[in-house]
């Protein structure tokens, strides 16, 4: 599988570098250096994003064709795929300074802001699908994975939020957009979000339950990265309740949380990869070894 | 014997305690002998591996070599009373303990533990300790189908492998 060669250190050099680089463009725009500093912000946008979700897609797909044997498994990589895919076409929800269009940083054009969230309701929802259907696997095991009373409290308090999240949804950026649908789009992908979170917590405790090995460890970074999304959303929208005249700013520091997101899948998938490349490692040493081992036995029967 | 060189004298050159006329017999024949050179080389690997293994589980389980003998002779001692007088055979604890290791690393211990559980559950065997070299096969499928979902084909291919009596 080519895709372990994608290992989480890559993943982690991409996202320092996507991060330092949008760090000094911003200081660029701030510093007078207005063209500059859009051009490169938005170039930042595109190429980083759509550079992580190429990375997962390839390791989706890679992972995907590990468990060709496992129905379940296989539907929940193959619908990480789907969702890593669908998510490629996200950077190109604006305008873009590479192909010399007007970029505005703080404004999305109307048709663009439909397609964005035409292409996040599936995304988000192959997303869902993925994290319930690897639990459900692990769950099928019976291998002693079961859920606690404090996660049936999560998901109370996860609803309890949703729910509130419902009654201030004119806090979203897309809530007074031009094209009805928009909105509806964005609210359905932001509830959608709640559900991501709480499908990651199961996976949260799946990964409890195993305590140590590189499994858990891909399990966290699942929770992390899914939580991550749901903290933004909810942060995003407190800050612009909180500080309603400061939405440039709020953008500019929100952006590199965005930014990181796709990272933060790719790095979840990668240590999954890892763990492939790991085991094949390991299967190669055997295979040594039981070469070594007969070679010795063929010198023994000499003797 | 081969080429003049016994089993033993590989075992004692590669530890290092050959006496230092046969040592330079052997260094001298390596020179141009392939085939005892590219044995040297794999035997070399294999020991090196060995010690690595071995290293990596004392670090996990700092005892004493006392503790570690006791402990290791109460339980066998529990597993002899409990079961009768059949004890699992040196082999399948060998490969069990193998099998336990191998797991750990991806899916953490419980897991291990647990799955080793359920797969000896499903075979014949029906319990660990009732486990043999006649119903290992089956055992082994049961195992090797489980670290499908956990770990993924190639995984799945290790535990096998390792699991091999």
């Amino acid at each position: 599988m080519w895709v372990t060669r994608i290992t989480p250190r890559i993943i982690w050099f991409g996202l320092g570098l996507q991060i330092s680089l949008r760090f000094v463009a911003l200081i660029l725009l701030y510093n007078g250096q207005s063209s500059v500093g859009v051009m490169s912000l938005d170039v930042l946008r595109v190429v980083g994003s759509f550079i992580a979700y190429a990375l997962a897609f390839f390791i989706c797909w890679g992972v995907a064709n590990e468990y060709r044997e496992t129905k379940w498994m296989r539907w929940a990589w193959l619908a990480l795929t789907m969702n890593a895919g669908l998510s490629l076409l996200r950077p190109f929800s604006r305008p873009m300074a590479l192909l010399g269009q007007s970029v505005d940083l703080y404004e999305t054009p109307p048709h663009y802001a439909l397609y964005l969230h035409l292409v996040m309701v599936p995304a988000n929802f192959c997303l869902l699908l993925g994290l319930v259907a690897i639990w459900w696997a692990y769950h099928e095991t019976g291998l002693g994975f079961k859920l606690r009373r404090r996660d049936g409290a999560a998901a109370i308090v996860l609803l309890g939020l949703m729910v509130l999240f419902y009654l201030f949804r004119d806090l979203l950026t897309e809530a007074q957009a031009v094209y009805r649908l928009t909105s509806i789009l964005q609210l359905i992908s932001q509830l959608q979000m709640f559900l991501i979170a709480a499908a990651s917590l199961l996976l949260y405790r799946v990964s409890v339950q195993m305590g140590s090995g590189k499994l858990a460890m891909v399990l966290r970074w699942m929770t992390i990265y899914a939580l991550f999304r749901l903290a933004m959303v909810l942060a995003v929208s407190l800050a612009r309740f909180s500080f309603p005249n400061q939405f440039h700013w709020i953008t500019d520091v929100a952006e590199f949380g965005w930014q990181t997101a796709p990272w933060l899948f790719a790095l979840a998938v990668a240590y999954r990869a890892e763990l492939t490349a790991m085991a094949a490692q390991r299967l190669a040493h055997i295979r040594k070894d039981a070469s070594a081992l007969s070679a010795w036995s063929i010198a023994q029967s000499g003797k | 014997m081969q080429h003049g060189i016994t089993p033993e004298s590989w075992e004692n050159y590669l530890e290092g305690t050959l006496v230092p006329d046969e040592r330079d017999h052997i260094e001298a024949h390596l020179i141009g002998c392939v085939s005892c050179w590219e044995f040297h080389e794999r035997l070399a690997n294999l020991t090196e591996r060995l010690q690595a293994d071995g290293r990596m589980m004392s670090h996990r389980y700092p005892l004493s070599n006392e503790a570690l003998q006791a402990g290791l002779r109460a339980t066998y001692a529990r597993i002899c009373a409990r079961n009768g007088s059949a004890a699992v055979p040196t082999s399948v604890q060998q490969r069990l303990h193998e099998l336990e290791a191998v797991m750990t690393i991806f899916c953490g211990e419980q897991t291990a533990v647990n799955a080793l559980q359920a797969a000896a559950k499903n075979s014949p065997a029906k319990r660990l300790l009732h486990l043999s070299p006649e119903n290992w096969e089956s055992f082994l499928n049961r195992l090797t189908a489980l670290a499908h979902v956990l770990c993924g084909n190639t995984g799945a291919q290790l535990v096998f492998e390792s699991g091999r009596l």
